[in-house]
């Protein structure tokens, strides 16, 4: 589902550089910028910020997104294009480190809960 | 000429060396670099390549494999460009998570394994705790039978032992009372004056109470003296003798005739009074052993008598 959000602005992304034109480029930004700002949010909602590592990579979503809201001017697009999509990038890594952990946990506590049920008929005096 | 010609073979080789390292020096400056981040691309993807996502999320790693490919184009068209940088940046990031996602599958299988086991495993305790639950009822119902059937046995026993109790009390309460007869028989024969002889308890009875001369019919005075004698012997139970004794006038064979019937008379009116007929026997002894000296009249008169001798009761040996 994530990978395939990233066909449109790659592909606009490379027709950008393929043009080199600037109105292709600025019609880009609102839609990375609305996919970055909502896995920032995602990567927030599962407690990315309790995971070192998953906080790291949304620690440099949200400082490329910042950097990219500054870049206002036409011929700064391209770049904060690119970096809204890195921003993207980094987010979902986040959200999908934050599962990983959040699985992991629940796993073990499984094989923990399976193996802590003892069988009370075995259990010795 | 020659010196210049040796001057120059000998400075060729350093200037060939000088120019092929600023040759070098040029071309390194001007040859363009793979950025890191591609760099760390390729590594990420080969690493995917060789892990659970090419099993688990191939169609994942393709497409992860397709944003490095537009970055390696890129790459291709444009150097080290800021795009070729943050292409390769995305697909390192992309490829990253394609692994990460992979992980987390690999996680979710192991949750789903563990919760499975975690209820075959509460499926077979169960079971074995029902098993165990229905062999202890089983245990139960059978001890509660052999409890009753052991209650049974011992109310049973318990009743045996009550009536042997009360079969004891009962004999103990009739040796009690025989006891009590045979004082009370005792105490009646000590009232008839009976003595304590060797061969038993005798009652002497006056021949001139109980019979007219030379007869053997009693006389009414004599039953009633009689029937106290047969009170006490009823009370007694043992053996009785009935002798009966004459003076030493007249014929031996007539005064043992006399005797024998007078003995024969009492015998027959203690019968009629109850006495059982074989525990009572009756013997003539005619003038056999006299208690008083024939040749007064005195004497004569009580050796005219009739004896009742009550047996001893048998002694254990020891």
């Amino acid at each position: 589902m994530t990978l395939r959000l990233w066909i449109l602005p790659i592909a606009a992304l490379l027709f950008q550089g393929a043009c080199g034109t600037t109105n292709v480029v600025n019609a880009v930004p609102s839609l990375g910028a609305e996919d970055s700002a909502g896995a920032i949010r995602a990567a927030e909602e599962v407690g990315a910020a309790r995971n070192p590592q998953a906080a790291l990579h949304l620690q440099l979503a949200k400082e490329q997104f910042e950097h990219a809201r500054k870049l206002t001017s036409a011929d700064d697009r391209p770049m904060a294009t690119r970096l809204l999509l890195r921003a993207r990038a980094d987010a979902d890594l986040s959200l999908a480190l934050t599962r990983e952990s959040n699985s992991k946990l629940e796993a073990q506590a499984a094989l923990d809960k399976t193996k802590t049920l003892n069988d009370p008929l075995q259990q010795g005096n | 000429m020659k010196t210049l010609a040796r001057i120059q073979s000998r400075l060729a080789p350093m200037v060939y060396a000088t120019a092929l390292f600023a040759t070098a020096i040029f071309a390194t400056a001007c040859a363009t670099t793979t950025p890191i981040e591609l760099t760390n691309a390729r590594t990420s993807y080969a690493r995917a390549s060789s892990g659970p996502a090419v099993q688990l999320l191939p169609a994942e790693l393709h497409k992860a494999k397709l944003v490095l490919d537009t970055a390696e184009a890129s790459f291709v068209e444009e150097k080290d460009s800021p795009k070729t940088v943050d292409l390769a940046y995305i697909a390192d990031r992309t490829i990253e998570m394609v692994e990460v996602q992979a992980r987390t599958a690999l996680s979710e299988q192991t949750l789903a394994k563990a919760k499975q086991d975690y209820q075959d495993k509460q499926g077979q305790i169960a079971k074995k705790t029902q098993a165990t639950l229905t062999t202890t009822r089983q245990q139960l119902t059978d001890a509660q039978q052999g409890q009753a059937q052991e209650t049974e046995k011992l109310g049973v026993e318990h009743a045996k032992r009550q009536e042997a109790d009360t079969k004891a009390a009962a004999s103990e309460q009739r040796a009690l009372d025989s006891e009590q007869k045979t004082i009370a028989a005792n105490d009646a024969l000590a009232k008839l004056a009976a003595k304590d002889e060797e061969r038993g308890m005798v009652i002497t009875l006056s021949g001139g109470v109980l019979f007219r001369s030379n007869d053997a019919q009693l006389l009414p005075a004599a039953q009633t003296k009689l029937d106290d004698v047969a009170a006490a012997l009823l009370t007694n139970g043992r053996p009785v003798s009935i002798e009966g004794y004459t003076d030493s006038k007249g014929s031996q064979s007539r005064n043992i005739d006399l005797s024998q019937r007078r003995a024969e008379s009492v015998r027959s009116y203690l019968i009629s009074k109850g006495l059982p007929a074989d525990r009572v026997v009756a013997r003539g002894m005619g003038p056999d052993r006299p208690i008083a000296d024939n040749t007064s009249s005195e004497g004569r008169a009580n050796n005219r008598r009739v004896e009742i001798v009550v047996a001893k009761l048998a002694t254990q040996p020891n």
